[in-house]
């Protein structure tokens, strides 16, 4: 049986081959479905892993940074006496890793915010002023005035600003808790306000220098996190692998993903969805291919009728169309790959601006972190995926249709009617 | 008796079911000789179609024994049945013998392809049956591009190609006009004579019944008469 089979291989593949083009418009419409769905697939799916770089940077820039280090307890119970030992040596240590773009410490503090008129709640960052812009964009987000002159100077949310009803020069006048209990309080002059676009950012931060701070609210030189931004989000997990190492006990690391839950938590329901659609999208290109073989079949019962007539094994029939329905499948898959890895090879260079495709993007993207110039990044499970379904599918429907030929007496499939 | 090379013994065939019974044959005894032509006649729906392919290894009587070369077809299984029909017979049919995308020399090839006999010695086979057949200068065209003779007489090349034992034909001039069934009757002549091929052809045609060395009538599934032609018409 398998040497007949093989010996046979070479014609079968000739009549597989020239059926596809016996119909070229069929074969072309399914091969185009095929390679449709294929780059769809993959050119969404790269263009989501893209954006998810680009909203993890964005967040992460904003405030948090990548990686965090912070006593045990901080995370979960934010409370003032909960420092990091030696923060400040810890620092420059965590700079100098391989990996780290740069470390920041910060302390921070609950407080009300008052002017002559009016109060209103917000976190107080003390920030090392020179550090701060190795670990998020806040400075860049300077909207009036300077970030931060002098030890005095607060930078503040404009949101928050407009809430106060204060502008550049006005008194504030600073109110908490300290670290032992005692009255934490700061005066400032307002030296500088930021708009990072982002509402809850720009309406709760107010930064001052970390040793005003500290000094304000009994705090020494001891500070609640050290922020650390990886070279690249693509390290996060090497660098604070590195650093959860280097520290021991009594630290605590946390990555960006447990700093901010609900930005891994968007980007998982956002990802699954769209799955949802890819695998709908490829089911139906899926029913599209079983279409066209059982057309295929039941255009040509009466030659397969006289093929098993002369001898020749259903099994050998269902082969050759495979081989047909996989040829099918090749040129399809191939073209959408090739469109798909095209285009998105050449936007990873140049990227995509979303700014520029709708007005009141830029609102939109900054709540949501939506960066304004998104590189698609390559997909490689939707790479690999999609093609392999579409392939499967392609031999389920090959072997489904071809069950028909079961079916096939061949005696009746050529019975003329007259 | 036993250079027999078809051995029908009571053989009945019953289409449908209990209730609607169809006897397409019904106790035929019948035998055929190596190297004759014998004509199935009779009207339409008289079992020619029937016995044929009992006889080609494609149906299963209902009742009674069928022998080829030797063979009891009962005994066989579906897929030694469908290696006696790639092995010991050649069949060309009323219609559809062909395979569109391939071209005649092609079509040839196939069923050697099917045995397992490799490319060059399959296309040496091929071309030169079809040189012998008169059809050598067709080779190349396929099926869409022949007249229905033209096909007829490619699928005769592809029934003989593989040296069967017996070449069955049903109704192969149907769609003939009888100018070009006479050209396909001379080259079945040939083959008879010259390679001495069993043929049994199923017909109505009076002119493809002339050809043969014996008719064999059936009407409702029995054989009416059996009659061997001392000097069947020669081709004109
Ligand atoms: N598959 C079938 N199912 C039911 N009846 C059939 C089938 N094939 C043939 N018959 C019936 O059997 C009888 C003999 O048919 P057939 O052998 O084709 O005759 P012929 O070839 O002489 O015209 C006819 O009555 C025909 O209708
Ligand atoms: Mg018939």
């Amino acid at each position: 049986m398998s040497a007949r089979a093989n010996a046979s291989r070479g014609l079968f593949a000739t009549v597989a081959w020239r059926n596809l083009w016996r119909n070229p418009r069929r074969t072309w419409l399914t091969a185009g479905g095929i390679a449709f769905a294929t780059a769809l697939v993959v050119f969404s799916s790269s263009i989501q892993v893209g954006s998810y770089d680009g909203m993890i940077d964005m967040a992460t820039r904003l405030v948090s940074s990548h990686i965090q280090v912070q006593h045990p307890k901080f995370h979960d119970e934010p409370r003032m006496r909960y420092t990091v030992p030696d923060g400040i040596e810890l620092t420059e240590r965590l700079a100098g890793l391989p990996g780290v773009a740069g470390a920041a410490p910060r302390a921070e503090a609950f407080a009300l915010l008052s002017t002559e008129e009016r109060s209103f709640g917000g976190l107080v960052l003390g920030v090392d002023p020179d550090r701060e812009p190795q670990v998020s964009d806040l400075s860049k987000a300077l909207a009036q005035g300077e970030y931060l002159p002098g030890p005095d100077d607060a930078f503040i949310g404009a949101a928050l600003a407009r809430n106060l009803d204060i502008a550049i020069d006005d008194e504030i006048l600073v109110l908490g808790t300290g670290r032992e209990g005692s009255v934490g309080a700061l005066a400032l002059r307002v030296g500088g306000i930021f708009s990072t676009g982002h509402e809850d950012t720009d309406r709760s931060l107010i930064l001052v220098p970390l040793r005003t701070l500290q000094e304000g609210f009994d705090l020494g030189d001891e500070v609640h996190r050290i922020l650390v931004a990886a070279d690249s989000i693509s390290d996060i997990d090497d660098v604070a692998g590195r650093i959860e190492l280097a520290l021991g006990e009594g630290y605590r690391t946390l990555k960006w993903n447990e700093l901010m839950p609900e930005i891994e938590q968007g980007i998982q329901i956002d990802w699954v969805s769209a799955q949802l659609m890819y695998w709908l999208l490829l089911i139906l290109v899926a029913f599209a291919i079983v279409n066209t073989l059982m057309m295929t079949v039941f255009e040509r019962t009466r030659e397969f009728g006289m093929l098993l007539a002369i001898g020749m094994r259903p099994a050998s029939i269902m082969g050759m169309l495979q081989v047909e329905a996989i040829a099918m499948w090749a040129i399809g898959a191939g073209i959408g790959l090739a469109i798909a890895l095209g285009v998105i090879a050449w936007l990873n260079q140049t990227g995509i601006a979303f700014g520029e495709i709708a007005e009141g993007m830029d609102e939109i993207s900054a709540q949501y972190f939506i960066p304004e110039r998104m590189y698609p990044g390559f997909a490689i499970g939707a790479i690999a995926t999609s093609p392999a379904v579409l392939g499967l599918a392609t031999l389920a429907a090959a072997f489904g249709t071809s069950l028909r030929l079961r079916r096939i007496r061949p005696v009746d499939a050529l019975r003329t009617e007259d | 008796m036993s250079d027999l090379v078809v051995d029908c013994q009571g053989v009945t065939r019953v289409y449908g079911d209990d209730v609607v019974p169809v006897r397409a044959l019904q106790g035929v005894d019948f035998g055929i000789a190596a190297g004759e032509w014998t004509a199935l006649a009779g009207p339409s729906g008289s079992g020619k179609s029937t016995l044929l392919h009992l006889v080609g290894g494609l149906d299963r009587p209902t009742d009674g024994t069928v022998v080829v070369d030797g063979k009891k077809l009962n005994d066989l299984s579906e897929s030694q049945l469908s290696d006696l029909r790639l092995r010991k017979v050649g069949f060309v049919f009323q219609a559809f013998n062909l395979i569109p995308v391939l071209s005649a020399v092609e079509n040839v090839e196939f069923i050697m392809q099917l045995q397992g006999i490799g490319p060059s010695e399959r296309r040496e086979r091929a071309l030169s049956v079809l040189d012998h057949l008169g059809l050598g200068d067709i080779g190349e065209r396929r099926p869409g591009e022949l007249s229905g003779g033209q096909q007829q007489r490619v699928a005769v090349a592809r029934a003989i190609v593989t040296n069967p034992v017996l070449l069955l034909a049903d109704e192969p001039s149907a769609n003939l006009d009888s100018a070009t069934t006479l050209e396909l009757l001379a080259l079945l002549r040939t083959i008879n004579e010259e390679r001495g091929v069993t043929i049994v052809t199923a017909t109505h045609d009076p002119i493809v019944m002339d050809h043969a060395s014996r008719r064999v009538l059936l009407r409702d599934g029995r054989i009416e008469s059996d009659e061997s032609v001392s000097s069947p018409m020669l081709p004109v």
